[in-house]
């Protein structure tokens, strides 16, 4: 990101070491702190300096003092959650069941979680997931999950991203998807839920779900195969429609996303959630632009070639950015 | 020979060979965030073989190795980070002492300012206090993302998780607390040497 190499090239010793120990670090970054470390002897010292009490920091374990700060955190943080459980319980003017169901995976997180598997994806990252009762979770790009087994229901956090569930039968387990306001429950199935901060996109391919809404216990919305139902967060919304296709909600997994007539804008949006490298269309002539394309999206850079070859665009690859402008003619 | 005294021995050089099979996964699971950060690091290229093979050593000696690599609170790539900083550390903590005390030691055999001395044990353990002051003086939030990392060897999504907030806001605790450790650190030393 740009922005983070503007702060290792102009800020302090920190920023520097704070990327290091990123799962991001990318490899411009760790030339630009070498660069920089080499042509700043200040820096140099400030920075060796400051990753020896880094690591001197280390010597605190078991520290009585050091360890309470930690374990008073966790005692801290279930106060503050049980705090915004009434607001929110008020705020919806209903319930307090419904938002101990909202809080039910964060109050249970902390020393004691070792029920809970959490599960991630990098950007552009796939993965399948076997859960022990032989159900299998695909997460696709930039995914968070928790999975919690441990009680009579399967439970299932998607905190960000998408993910495809194909769900082994197990009719007195329910199976539940919580995505924050509404949760998904299965009854024998396999469906796609995608969860957008603010947009919950439900897609059942088999089978059919329930979808519950938490400020309402008693509105469910049962959803069967073949449709998809969209939920707009900020409104509380949601509707469901019936698409010609189910390859756009289930074809990810092959790695493959098609679109059909789609403007370009939402095309690079959807493609930017593949890439780390962000591509920007700079020209607003282009972005209505209808395209038809499918995109193998551990191959973006092949999808950008063809784009330039079938649409009046141009693409220029900088080293931290994909710009589009219009063509100016051939 | 006693066949007892040959079982233990078994027993040990399976357990070693164990080991190294857990530190060569963790080698190559991590090969290329290795790389990255040694880079970083700035780590010439024709010391990075020397430095590998001495991380390997220290790993296979790491006290509490499979029990670390097994809690899953903790990230592996961080442990290794972090021990391959360590290992930078004292490195550069070496030279350090050996550029200051230059003249100093001229008249003393070499290799003498390596050892840990009563002195040492002494400086170390009052730099420590002086880091621990510093934390403590820190706004919550910074504190509590800093000793995660460090002492948990927790991951930035993992601390952001923990604390229930977004992983930008880790970012900026942790570079907050950062700073302020890098302000302190002449004070920090300075505690340390006080003592020598």
């Amino acid at each position: 990101m740009l922005k983070n190499l503007r702060e290792i090239m102009g800020g302090g010793a920190e920023h520097a070491l704070h990327r290091l120990w990123s799962d991001q670090l990318t490899e411009p970054e760790a030339a630009a702190i070498q660069a920089r470390a080499a042509g700043d002897p200040k820096y140099r010292d400030d920075l060796d300096g400051l990753l020896a009490v880094f690591d001197s920091i280390k010597g605190l374990e078991g520290d009585a003092g050091v360890e309470e700060i930690i374990r008073d955190h966790q005692r801290l943080l279930h106060k503050r959650r049980s705090r915004v459980r009434v607001t929110l319980g008020m705020a919806a003017g209903l319930l307090f069941a419904v938002s101990a169901t909202l809080t039910f995976f964060s109050i249970s997180r902390g020393p004691d979680d070792g029920h809970l598997q959490k599960y991630f994806t990098r950007i552009g990252e796939l993965r399948t997931i076997e859960l022990d009762d032989g159900s299998v979770v695909t997460l696709n790009t930039g995914g968070q999950l928790v999975v919690d087994y441990s009680g009579p229901m399967r439970r299932i956090l998607l905190e960000r991203g998408e993910a495809y569930f194909m769900v082994a039968e197990a009719p007195d387990r329910p199976f539940a998807v919580d995505l924050g306001l509404r949760s998904v429950t299965a009854i024998g199935t396999e469906f796609n839920v995608r969860k957008d901060p603010q947009h919950y996109e439900v897609a059942v391919v088999e089978g059919a779900v329930s979808i519950g809404e938490f400020a309402d216990a008693a509105a469910q919305h049962r959803l069967e195969a073949g449709w998809v139902a969209e939920v707009d967060v900020q409104r509380n919304e949601l509707k469901a429609f019936r698409p010609d296709s189910m390859d756009r909600y289930t074809g990810w997994r092959n790695g493959m996303v098609s679109f059909s007539r789609e403007p370009l804008y939402q095309v690079i949006q959807e493609l930017n959630r593949y890439t780390r490298k962000k591509i920007l269309i700079e020209d607003a002539a282009v972005m209505d632009l209808s395209v038809y394309i499918i995109v193998n999206i551990h191959e973006i850079d092949a999808a950008l070639d063809g784009l330039e070859g079938m649409l009046p665009i141009e693409i220029t690859r900088h080293y931290d950015r994909i710009v589009i402008t219009g063509s100016t003619g051939d | 020979m006693n066949p007892r005294n040959d079982n233990i021995i078994d027993l040990a050089s399976a357990q070693r060979s164990s080991r190294k099979r857990v530190v060569q996964t963790l080698f190559e699971r991590h090969a290329e965030a290795l790389r990255l950060f040694l880079r970083g690091r700035s780590v010439a290229p024709e010391e990075i073989d020397d430095l590998l093979q001495e991380l390997f050593t220290r790993l296979m000696d790491a006290h509490r190795l499979e029990e670390k690599m097994a809690d899953s609170t903790g990230s592996s790539r961080s442990y290794l980070l972090t021990m391959a900083n360590g290992l930078m550390v004292d490195r550069w903590r070496k030279e350090q002492v050996r550029n200051a005390h230059a003249d100093a030691v001229r008249n003393v055999e070499q290799g003498h300012t390596d050892e840990l001395s009563p002195e040492r044990i002494v400086a170390a353990q009052m730099e420590l206090e002086a880091i621990k002051a510093v934390i403590l003086d820190m706004p919550l939030n910074w504190r509590v993302a800093l000793l995660l990392q460090r002492m948990r060897n927790m991951s930035y999504e993992d601390i952001a998780l923990h604390m229930g907030v977004q992983v930008k806001q880790v970012d900026n605790y942790l570079v907050r607390a950062l700073r302020r450790l890098r302000k302190a650190r002449r004070r920090i030393e300075a505690a340390g040497e006080q003592s020598c």
